[in-house]
C-alpha cells in the first residue's frame, strides 16, 4: 500500500500520522521543520539561569534585543520570547495580505503548538452541536489524546463545561497566588456561582509524574521561554515518537505549494519547493493536510486555481476574541513571591451565558518571571517609582485571559491573489467583526471584572487590553465538515466533497469554535478521522 | 575584556543604572546597554520631539535633573527617546545577574510593603508637581520657538 501523505507537522498532522502508524499505515510527512535550538542549562531555575548564564540579556532578551517591548509598542504586554523565534521563522516567500485580523503563521516541527500554553478543554455536547458528530464519537479519540500527551488536572466546578474523559493525572502543585485565589473563590462560591461565575483548575498538558518518556514538571519557572525538561507537551514530541516507526519518513525542509489533479479530479502530485528554492514533486495516493487552517486553505485554493482557474473565495473563518484583564490580588502584597513555580495559566473561570455553546473562558495566570519592563511602562508613575512600586506588588499581579466563541460568517474569508507569472499566489484574509460581538465582550469582560473584585483582586480598566483579531491562533472553519453536502465542505471524517483522496485534517473542518483552546480537540479529531481511514 | 563603549554612553548608562536601581553599573550592563542603543529596534519608530531635547538637557544633569526628566516624560513624553532609553536599560537590569533582584519583592510584611508603597506614591506625587513647574515651562517654550510644530503624538 501506498504511504499517505500528510503535509504539516502541528498538532493535527502529527496525531493523524500516529493514528495511521499504530493502524500499520505508512505515512510520509512533508513539513518545513524549523526546529528549536539547544536548551540552555535544562535543570537551572529562571533565576538561576541570570546568574549562571554568560549573557543572560541575549538569552532573555535577544541577540538584537528584540524581546524588549519599547514604549508606543502597538497593544501587547508581552512578545514572543527569543528562544520561541524559530516557530515563526518565515522560510521564504509566503506573502499574506489581511484585513481586519493579524494572522501568526508557524514553519516549526511542531507548529504554533510549540508555543501553546498547554490548555486541554474537550468540547462538549453544546459545542458540538454544529459538529456531524457528538460527544460519544470522539470521547475516544480524546482519552487517546490524553494517553499519548499526558494531562494533568482535576475534575472541580469547571467540570460543568469540560466534560471528563480518561487519563488525566494530579494537578500541578499550586503557587501561593493561585491557592489564595482559590480559597478567595471557595468563600465566596455561592454568589458567584449565583452570577454564573465558576472557578477551578485548568487542564494542562504539562505532566506532573513521568510520562512517555518525559519528565514531570519541576518548577524551574521557565514556561514563558519553552519548557527545559519537556514536561509541556508540543507535537514535536510525537513527530519523533513517528519516527521510531520505519514505515514513517519525514521529509523536511519543504514549502508545499499546491498539488495537482488528473481529469477526475484525483490528486496525483504534491508540488512545492524546497528551502534554498529548488522544486519540490512527489506522487500522491492519499493526501492529508494539516498546514492549520490558513495554510491548508492556502494549498488548496491555489489548487483549485491551477486545476480550474477559479478564483475561489473560502468564507466562514473563525478565531476567538482574545481580551487581556490584568488584575491585582491586594491580599498578595507583602507576601513572599515565587518564580521558582508553574507559570503559565493553572486556574481557569467558566462564565455561563444564555447559550451553553457561547460559554465564556478565562484563562488565569499568576504573573511571576513575565518581563517586568513591559509592566514597568504601563504603570502611571516615573521608572524608578514604576520599579519600586512594581517589585512591592509584583507577587500579586495576575492576568484574566478572556477567550469568547466565534461563528462561521459569510464576510469572514481567505482567497488567493494568484501570481500572473506563475510564481506563489498571495493568500488573502478578510475578517469582519461580528457587530453583536462587541457588547457581549463588554458584558463578558464587567462580569469578569466584578467576579475578581469577589476575590479580592483591583483590575483597572485602562489595562485592559482586546488583542487584535487573528492573535489567538485559533484559526477555522474555512472548510467546514457538514453532513448536508456542498462544495467547500467536507464529510464527518473529513474527506475533500472536492477531490476525493484529500483529507482535511486541522482547524479547517471545525463548524463552530467555542471559547476554549482548540488544541486538543485538534488532535482528537485528527485521531478519530485516522482512525476510521 | 569588555567592549569599548564611548565614554558619553558610559556616563549615561552609570547615571540612570544610578537612578532607576540604586548601584553602581556593572561593565557588563554597560556594554549590553551601548550595543542596545546601536540596535535596530531601539531605532525603530524613534521620532525626535521638542520635550525630547529639553528632556535631553535635564537627564544629562544627572542627579535630580535625571529625576525630574524621568517624572516629565512619563506624562508628557511618555514615548520619546527618555523612557526608550530607560526601559532599554530597565530591560538589561532584570535579566542580569547583578541587578535582578531589584526587580523583585523584598522580604517584608504586609505592613512595610504598604508604607513602602505610599511612600513611593507621596514622593512621586511631590516630583512630578515639581518637574511640571521646572521642565514644563521649558518645554513650552521650546514648542513655541518651534512654531507649535512637534511630533506630540510621540514625544510632546
Amino acid at each position: 500500500m501506498k504511504p499517505v501523505v500528510v503535509v504539516g507537522s502541528g498538532p493535527s498532522g502529527v496525531h493523524f500520522a500516529l493514528t495511521l502508524l499504530e493502524k500499520g499505515r505508512r505515512v510520509t510527512l512533508i513539513d518545513v521543520g524549523h526546529t528549536r535550538p539547544a536548551v540552555a542549562r535544562q535543570h537551572d531555575t529562571f533565576d538561576g539561569l541570570k546568574r549562571n548564564l554568560d549573557d543572560p540579556v541575549e538569552y532573555l532578551l535577544g541577540n538584537d534585543l528584540e524581546g524588549i517591548t519599547y514604549p508606543g509598542a502597538a497593544g501587547e504586554y508581552y512578545g514572543v520570547p527569543p528562544g520561541k523565534a524559530y516557530i515563526f521563522r518565515d522560510p521564504g516567500g509566503f506573502t499574506v495580505r489581511s484585513q481586519g485580523f493579524e494572522p501568526l503563521f508557524s514553519w516549526a516541527a511542531g507548529g504554533l503548538a510549540e508555543a501553546w500554553t498547554g490548555g486541554v478543554y474537550p468540547f462538549n455536547e453544546a459545542e458540538l452541536a454544529d459538529f456531524p458528530f457528538g460527544w460519544s464519537d470522539i470521547e475516544p479519540s480524546y482519552a487517546e489524546v490524553a494517553r499519548r500527551i499526558g494531562i494533568s488536572g482535576e475534575i472541580d466546578d469547571l467540570g460543568r463545561f469540560m466534560p471528563a474523559h480518561d487519563g488525566i493525572m494530579p494537578p500541578l502543585e499550586l503557587d501561593l497566588h493561585s491557592r489564595k485565589l482559590i480559597d478567595r473563590y471557595t468563600a465566596a462560591r455561592a454568589g458567584l456561582n449565583d452570577a454564573g461565575c465558576w472557578l477551578g483548575r485548568s487542564r494542562l498538558a504539562t505532566i506532573t509524574r513521568p510520562h512517555a518518556g518525559r519528565g514531570a514538571c519541576e518548577y524551574l519557572g521557565r514556561c514563558l521561554w519553552g519548557c527545559p525538561v519537556d514536561a509541556l507537551y508540543t507535537p514535536s514530541k510525537t513527530l519523533a515518537e513517528c519516527m521510531a516507526f520505519d514505515r514513517f519518513e519525514y521529509v523536511p525542509g519543504v514549502v508545499v505549494t499546491h498539488f495537482t489533479v488528473d481529469s477526475t479530479r484525483r490528486i496525483r502530485k504534491l508540488r512545492g519547493h524546497a528551502l534554498d528554492g529548488s522544486p519540490f514533486e512527489l506522487d500522491v495516493d492519499t493526501l492529508v493536510l494539516a498546514a492549520g487552517a490558513l495554510s491548508s486553505a492556502r494549498i488548496f485554493l491555489e489548487s483549485v486555481h491551477r486545476a480550474t482557474g477559479e478564483a475561489a473565495r473560502l468564507t466562514g473563518l473563525m478565531d476567538n476574541l482574545q481580551i487581556l484583564v490584568p488584575f491585582l490580588n491586594v491580599d498578595m502584597i507583602g507576601l513572599p513571591y515565587q518564580p521558582s513555580s508553574y507559570q503559565y495559566h493553572m486556574l481557569g473561570l467558566g462564565l455561563e451565558t444564555d447559550r451553553p455553546e457561547e460559554y465564556v473562558h478565562g484563562q488565569i495566570t499568576t504573573l511571576k518571571t513575565t518581563m517586568a519592563h513591559p509592566i514597568l511602562n504601563n504603570l502611571p508613575f516615573d521608572l524608578r517609582t514604576a520599579r519600586q512600586v512594581f517589585r512591592r506588588i509584583r507577587s500579586g499581579l495576575g492576568l484574566v485571559n478572556v477567550n469568547f466563541h466565534d461563528r462561521r460568517r459569510a464576510d469572514c474569508a481567505v482567497s488567493i491573489d494568484p501570481d500572473p507569472a506563475g510564481g506563489d499566489a498571495t493568500l488573502v484574509i478578510e475578517y469582519r467583526d461580528d457587530p453583536g460581538e462587541e457588547a457581549s465582550a463588554r458584558a463578558a469582560v464587567a462580569r469578569v471584572r466584578k467576579a475578581l473584585r469577589s476575590l479580592r483582586c483591583f483590575a483597572p480598566s485602562p489595562m485592559i487590553h482586546v488583542r487584535p483579531r487573528g492573535a489567538s491562533v485559533h484559526y477555522a472553519g474555512v472548510l467546514p465538515m457538514t453532513d448536508r453536502g456542498g462544495d467547500f465542505t467536507t464529510t464527518t471524517e473529513c474527506r475533500s466533497r472536492d477531490f476525493e483522496n484529500l483529507v482535511l485534517a486541522d482547524g479547517a473542518t471545525f463548524p463552530f469554535l467555542p471559547a476554549k483552546n482548540i488544541t486538543f480537540t485538534l488532535m482528537a479529531n485528527a485521531v478519530r478521522v485516522a482512525a476510521a481511514m | 575584556m569588555p567592549e569599548p563603549v564611548s565614554p558619553d554612553v558610559a556616563r549615561e548608562c552609570r547615571a540612570l543604572v544610578k537612578h532607576l536601581v540604586g548601584v553602581d553599573a556593572s561593565d557588563y550592563v554597560i556594554v549590553r546597554y551601548a550595543r542596545g542603543l546601536d540596535s535596530a529596534t531601539f531605532h525603530e519608530g524613534l521620532g525626535q520631539g521638542t520635550a525630547d531635547r529639553v528632556l535631553r538637557r535635564a537627564w544629562r544633569m544627572g542627579g535630580i535633573g535625571l529625576s525630574l526628566a524621568d517624572t516629565y516624560a512619563r506624562f508628557f513624553a511618555p514615548a520619546g527617546e527618555f523612557r526608550r532609553r530607560a526601559v532599554l536599560l530597565g530591560a538589561i537590569l532584570e535579566s542580569s545577574p547583578d541587578t535582578f533582584a531589584a526587580f523583585e519583592p523584598p522580604p517584608a510584611g504586609r505592613l512595610r510593603a504598604w508604607s513602602a508603597l505610599v511612600g513611593a506614591g507621596l514622593l512621586f506625587a511631590l516630583r512630578l508637581g515639581v518637574a511640571i513647574v521646572v521642565i514644563g515651562p521649558l518645554h513650552l517654550a521650546a514648542r513655541m520657538m518651534n512654531g507649535g510644530t512637534t511630533n506630540a503624538g510621540r514625544s510632546g
